[in-house]
């Protein structure tokens, strides 16, 4: 027999109480963990997802929510730029890239992103790592597609397959509706880069815009069927009949550029940033953004939040910390015979106190132990949340030294809440609780 | 086995309070050799279980001094008396104070856990003990087991340290005549067996014949 013994067999008779004791440290120190964890695999998600741009332009209001909708895939961009706005843009600057992007169709709620094909060649999804496949190849004409790994997961599509696009979202909110006249093959699914872009499937600017082409010529058919014009031919399908050629300046929008200055080799921020930053900014048509300026923006908002909720699972913490004295408090009425026949053997009051907050140590230890287990799977329904909701790809992660501040943090209120209790043992008076009782 | 007695008290006294009909108690000279056995008769009230006490150092004395084993046991401080009292005096009480939740085993093992024994060696003189007090279920709760048994673990935990002195209070109280006889026979043959003085407090008239030594408190 051990102190060890004694302390365990005094958790083990009070199992419940003991349980419920740790289910009540447990659950705060979950809550600390899936909040410091979120907060910074949260923060880490949205650097990767700008990749490595300096700026985004498109025609938003706002330049959170243009990076938002733009990298992130919020919500489709409302507002378009026209094509010939980018063609001056790429003139504009020496940029190391200026690739146009638009948005606003889906397949199966995943978003489409329509670009060149050097958004592949060019811009880098993480700084430093650029696209890799893990079948097939990039897009190379009109109406092939390629699929981020997330997409490709969850669409369950291959390379070979043939799909249809909706025209929108797909949400009753912007009435989409699948294009079958356009076959789009997969030609390539992309391997996970960990950002947002891995949900979305890519193709090239010339399909989107016959989509929109099609449309555009439907409803002027069908404007004319409302005059009452004569028709000698069927409207119903045009697929095979837009072609480039039909192709206007309305129909040739995109919704975003992504911009990169030319840099010193080894450095990633140009010293003529600012510079062509503020130019662009003169331009009150466009808004230009700094991803990562507004990135920082929002996690400072959010940091706001953040902290509010790790300081109400701080307090939910101590809270648990006097839920451990209590439960000990109360179970030394019940012991006192058990410490006044350890004291008769042999045992200090200094070594009843050690047991006393040893225990209260345990039931820390064992509440941090369980919070981990819990804290994890809470990051992962977490991250799942915001990969289905926010469109955000979160690689929650239990870092050693959030691991180490909880369980310490935990383990030092606990054996704190156990002093009181073990004050109680240690005053124990042993001749009043060895008489029979009754 | 030392000559030095396994407890002498010189001139001790009690007291609760500091009124007309507060408790005393004074016990002027008591000597009990090694492997002596005594009893002290007294009536409810008269401060048997007080002696036992003050004897183990759970009391403090007025005035007096009490030596078990030739050591001034109320000279010694926190932790050493406790020490003290745990590898120098067994204690057995009316309802056996074992711990509960525990086996017959860890009781024993308790003892000798206090008295600063490895674990090895607690298991070997534990197990030993209990089975030659005739126990076969060691691992079994206490609380399971019968009255008899029961009085068989609080003997071996109270001899476990090969104490110098057992302090038995009112050891069959609750028994009845026949099981009282058996209790009173297993403890005085075992403190007999490992050397122990007993100094065992009764008021019941059927133990007085089973001691050579018998004291009016």
């Amino acid at each position: 027999m051990t102190d060890w013994t004694i302390i365990l067999r005094s958790l083990s008779s009070r199992l419940f109480s003991t349980a419920t004791t740790v289910f009540t440290v447990a659950v705060p120190v979950a809550l600390l963990l899936v909040l410091l964890t979120m907060r910074e695999s949260g923060r880490k998600a949205f650097e990767r997802g700008s990749g490595d741009m300096h700026m985004l332009v498109t025609a938003e209001d706002s330049s959170l929510v243009a990076v938002l909708n733009g990298i992130f895939y919020a919500n489709p961009p409302r507002r378009p730029l026209p094509l010939a706005r980018y063609e001056q843009l790429a003139k504009q600057a020496p940029w190391a890239y200026a690739v146009p992007i638009q948005q606003g169709d889906s397949f199966l709620g995943q978003p489409v992103l329509a670009t060149t094909p050097e958004f592949f060649t060019k811009f880098k999804p993480n700084p430093g790592e650029p696209w890799a496949l893990r079948d097939g190849r990039f897009f190379e004409a009109n109406f092939e597609v390629v699929l981020g790994a997330e997409a490709a997961a969850r669409t369950r599509l291959r390379v070979g397959n043939v799909i249809h696009l909706t025209h929108g979202t797909g949400s009753s909110r912007d009435g989409g509706h699948v294009h079958d006249e356009f076959d789009y093959k997969v030609v390539g699914i992309l391997k996970p880069t960990g950002g947002s872009h891995d949900r979305a499937l890519f193709t090239n600017l010339e399909s989107s815009w016959l989509i929109h082409a099609l449309d555009r010529l439907e409803k002027d058919h069908a404007k004319e069927q409302a005059a009452g014009q004569a028709h000698d031919h069927d409207h119903d399908h045009h697929d095979h009949a837009v072609t480039a050629a039909d192709l206007t300046d309305e129909d040739r929008k995109i919704t975003g550029v992504y911009l990169r200055l030319v840099t010193r080799e080894g450095s990633d921020t140009p010293a003529n940033l600012q510079q062509v930053f503020d130019q662009l900014r003169r331009d009150t048509t466009i808004n230009v953004a700094a991803p990562f300026s507004e990135i920082r923006k929002l996690d400072l908002i959010v940091g706001n939040v953040n902290r509010l909720f790790v300081a109400v699972a701080v307090a939910v913490l101590v809270g648990s910390g006097v839920a451990i004295m209590l439960a000990l408090y109360n179970s030394m009425d019940l012991r006192r015979r058990q410490i006044a026949v350890l004291r008769v053997l042999g045992a200090s009051g200094v070594r009843v106190f050690g047991l006393v907050v040893t225990e209260s140590t345990l039931i820390g230890l064992m509440g941090a132990a369980a919070g981990i287990v819990l804290g994890w799977a809470g990051s992962h329904v977490a991250a799942m949340f915001m990969k289905d909701q926010l469109g955000l790809v979160v690689r929650p992660e239990l870092t050693p030294a959030f691991l180490v501040l909880v369980t310490v943090g935990t383990v030092a209120l606990s054996t704190l809440a156990g002093v009181i209790p073990a004050i109680k043992a240690y005053r124990t008076s042993v001749c009043d609780h060895l008489r029979p009782i009754g | 086995m030392s000559t030095t007695p396994a407890l002498e008290i010189d001139g001790l006294s009690f007291r609760y309070g500091n009124g007309e009909g507060d408790f005393r108690l004074h016990v002027n000279s008591l000597r009990l050799e090694r492997g002596e056995q005594l009893l002290l008769r007294a009536g409810s009230g008269r401060g048997k279980s007080t002696l036992l006490n003050l004897i183990a150092g759970l009391m403090e004395p007025r005035e007096g001094r009490v030596l078990v084993a030739g050591e001034a046991i109320h000279a010694m401080r926190g932790a050493a008396r406790d020490r003290f009292r745990g590898r120098t005096i067994g204690m057995i009480f009316q309802t056996f104070n074992l711990l509960q939740g525990f086996s017959a085993l860890e009781n024993v093992e308790a003892a000798l856990l206090f008295a600063g024994e490895g674990a090895g060696e607690q298991r070997r003189r534990a197990t030993e003990l209990l089975k030659h007090l005739g126990l076969e279920r060691l691992d079994a709760p206490v609380e399971r087991m019968s009255v008899g048994q029961q009085q068989r673990v609080a003997v071996a935990r109270a001899v476990a340290c090969a104490p110098a002195l057992v302090l038995a209070d009112e050891p069959t109280a609750s028994l009845d005549p026949e099981n009282a006889a058996k209790a009173m026979e297993l403890i005085q043959t075992t403190c007999r067996e490992r050397g122990a003085a007993l100094l065992c407090v009764s008021h019941d008239p059927s133990m007085w014949s089973r001691f050579t030594r018998v004291q009016d408190l």
